[in-house]
């Protein structure tokens, strides 16, 4: 009897014990989206020299998280309060008051040595901490990248995934009369910022970046004959891929690199290749007489998604990285090309035909879930974000009234034009900048 | 006998136009159609309406809806709302005895039209009490009173506040457990305690730590709580599920 007591009471004193026990459990299972409202004053700056590029980082860290849909910048004019010191903490209530869930302070400097000295700090604004402080040394050329590397940082923080805004997309800049198009390769920064041109007066199509964001493959027809080309963007060299007998054409990198996947055409057929870019030797994966083309590695490097009409109509297909085991994915409505392995690896997106529209489409590698994030006239050729939330894609406008490139958030929100200069088609987004 | 073969003859195409004309009926049955309001059944999602509710020990909310009880109509002149906003009709305006209610409640003019002083004990009895005239909701519970429980009430505080992680691979994961502590006055005591198994979970996958920032946010924003202020006891600490897997991502 006494020790059934004893029992009973190590029992009780285990009950009593047991730290951060609360009766009741509420279940919180509908929410209400809404992009997270934050705060970003100018940063602060000992010097008005430095003032100025402290202006300037904090309006390209604004409109940085704005594009991605996930914030909403709370307009400067707002604030009831300055920061002077960002190594004390804020009077979180001020800003409070002007719904701010998040604050970031910063600071620039001008060091002795000529570099630009970065420091910030993201702030929790109801839980009074912080959330994240880095500092950063650059070029004063450079503080454009560092403000996006800022950007990226708070975007990871907050939402898990690394961010995106530190990259470059790479496109085909088109200009004159439709008769006489000509299409160039352009690079800009992914806001928009320093475009440029890489190649001139030649037809280029479909750029596609390698994973170190130094070397972009695309077809041109600056021999005549549609050819795969390698450009460096270091050196500028261009030179043609492997030595065939026709064209070549929908080049597209291996996660690592060293392969090359893409068409080769031959007496009216075209096939999948890859090709070692070390030993230069290429390997047929397809061997079908119907048209296999748009070929694209998963993030593994295991298997490569790919389009062909071998069933009757243009439709998505799945193989190993030898060729083997080909299989068809895609059984939606309408037409299925293009398609694109989402760096995460959880997703395919691709172009959808139907109806008389082409629209964005994502869907499982098993081709299950099919989701349609945009359907406008002519919106075709996605290009994922190196965090694979994101989605470029060509806008073309009806009636000829030429090309566009706009983006999309991968759950169909945030649809927004993206500023080019000019007509634009063809979007590659690379990898983050190392 | 020459009729015979005759009649046979006729019995068919008597068929024939039979069942021509059917098939006609019947196709143009199938493509003429009367236009008819349907009223799509709405979702009854299981948010409480705090504001008409008081706080119990379970949730139990009577339907908004309820069949007319057979109380005594009240008065003719207790009723009748003044002023009417249009021109009322004759008979209307020779009412001498019309007394205005305590808080008159302007009519909308289609009612207005349609009010007839002699008909006034059938307006009334079509008109349900006020405080479910514009409301359908289902009843939940024993269906006999208005409480709501206090899970019930945190939840639709809650959620308005919670934004949760959109866009994420495997979503289903991202279950965020805290244990909240609350003042009397509803304001957050101190800072929320993440579960033991949210705890390790947040340490190793980024994605969780970002839900688990999007539910302490939620918890934040949404201070101070109208709650009881008797039974504090019962809910100055309590566990809060942040659960993302019924979302639409």
């Amino acid at each position: 009897m006494r020790k059934f007591a004893s029992v009973l009471i190590a029992l009780a004193a285990m009950a009593l014990c047991q730290p951060g026990f609360a009766a009741l459990q509420v279940d919180v299972n509908q929410g209400n989206v809404q992009p997270l409202p934050i705060a970003i004053p100018d940063f602060v700056a000992p010097t008005a020299a430095d003032a100025a590029h402290g202006q300037d980082i904090a309006k390209v860290v604004r409109s940085d998280l704005e594009r991605s849909g996930l914030f909403k910048p709370l307009d400067p004019k707002s604030y009831i309060d300055q920061i002077a010191n960002i190594n004390v903490a804020p009077n979180f209530q001020n800003w409070r008051v002007i719904t701010a869930q998040g604050l970031v302070t910063g600071q620039v400097a001008m060091q002795p040595d000529g570099r630009l000295r970065v420091d910030f700090r993201l702030w929790d604004v109801y839980g009074e901490s912080q959330m994240l402080g880095l500092q950063y040394f650059t070029q004063p050329t450079n503080w454009r990248r560092i403000a996006h590397m800022v950007s990226d940082a708070i975007y990871q923080r907050i939402t898990g995934e690394k961010g995106y805004f530190d990259t470059r997309i790479v496109f085909i800049a088109e200009s004159g009369p439709p008769l006489k198009r000509v299409k160039r390769l352009a690079i800009m920064d992914e806001d928009g910022a320093n475009p440029s041109f890489l190649t001139n007066s030649y037809l280029v199509l479909t750029p596609r970046f390698n994973p170190t964001a130094q070397m972009i493959a695309y077809m041109s027809y600056i021999t005549g004959k549609p050819r795969v080309t390698l450009f460096d963007l270091e050196t500028g060299r261009s030179e043609k891929l492997g030595d065939f007998p026709n064209m070549t054409f929908s080049p597209r990198f291996s996660p690592d690199g060293n392969l090359v996947a893409m068409t080769l055409e031959s007496g009216g057929n075209s096939d999948v290749y890859v090709m070692d870019l070390r030993t230069r030797k290429s390997t047929r994966l397809t061997y079908d007489p119907a048209i296999d083309t748009a070929p694209s590695f998963s993030p593994d490097g295991k298997q490569i998604v790919f389009e062909s009409d071998r069933g009757g109509s243009q439709q998505i297909y799945v193989m190993n990285a030898d060729g083997s085991n080909q299989h068809r994915i895609s059984f939606g409505e309408g037409k299925n090309g293009t398609p694109v392995w989402s760096p995460r690896g959880d997703l395919i997106a691709f172009t959808k035909q139907a109806g008389g529209q082409f629209g964005i489409a994502v869907m499982h590698p098993d081709g299950s879930g099919e989701r349609i994030l945009s359907n406008g006239w002519e919106d075709e050729g996605p290009t994922w974000a190196p965090n694979g939330r994101v989605l470029m894609f060509t806008r073309t406008i009806r009636g000829g009234r030429g090309s566009q490139i706009w983006s999309v958030d991968v759950t169909g929100r945030n649809l927004r034009r993206v500023a080019t200069p000019g007509d634009a088609s063809d979007p590659a987004w690379s990898p983050l900048i190392q | 006998m020459r009729n015979r073969p005759t009649a046979e003859r006729a019995a068919p195409r008597l068929g024939v136009v039979f069942s021509v004309v059917l098939h006609v009926g019947l196709a143009v049955a199938l493509f003429v159609s009367f236009s008819k309001k349907i009223d799509l059944p709405l979702d009854n999602p299981p948010i409480v309406p705090v504001d008409l509710v008081t706080v119990s020990d379970q949730t139990n909310i009577a339907p908004m809806q309820k069949p007319v009880e057979n109380t005594p109509p009240p008065t003719p002149q207790e009723a009748v709302p003044t002023p009417m906003p249009e021109p009322a009709p004759p008979k209307f305006e020779l009412a001498p005895d019309v007394k205005p209610t305590p808080k008159p409640k302007p009519e909308k003019p289609k009612e207005a039209e349609k009010f007839d002083i002699n008909d006034i004990q059938k307006l009334l009895a079509k008109k349900t009490p006020s405080k479910t005239a514009s409301r359908n909701v289902q009843g939940v519970g024993a269906q006999t009173a208005m409480t709501a429980d206090l899970a019930s009430v945190l939840m639709s505080e809650i959620y308005r506040c919670w934004s949760p992680p959109t866009g994420t691979p495997h979503p289903e994961r991202l279950i965020v457990k805290y244990e909240v502590f609350l003042n009397r006055d509803g304001t957050v005591a101190q800072p929320p305690q993440l579960a033991p198994d949210t705890a390790a979970a947040v340490v190793s996958d980024p994605y969780m730590a970002a839900a688990a920032g999007a539910a302490r946010r939620a918890i934040y924003t949404c201070s101070p709580y109208k709650l009881p202020a008797d039974r504090y006891a019962q809910w100055r600490n309590f566990i809060v599920n942040f659960d993302p897997r019924q979302l639409e991502q």
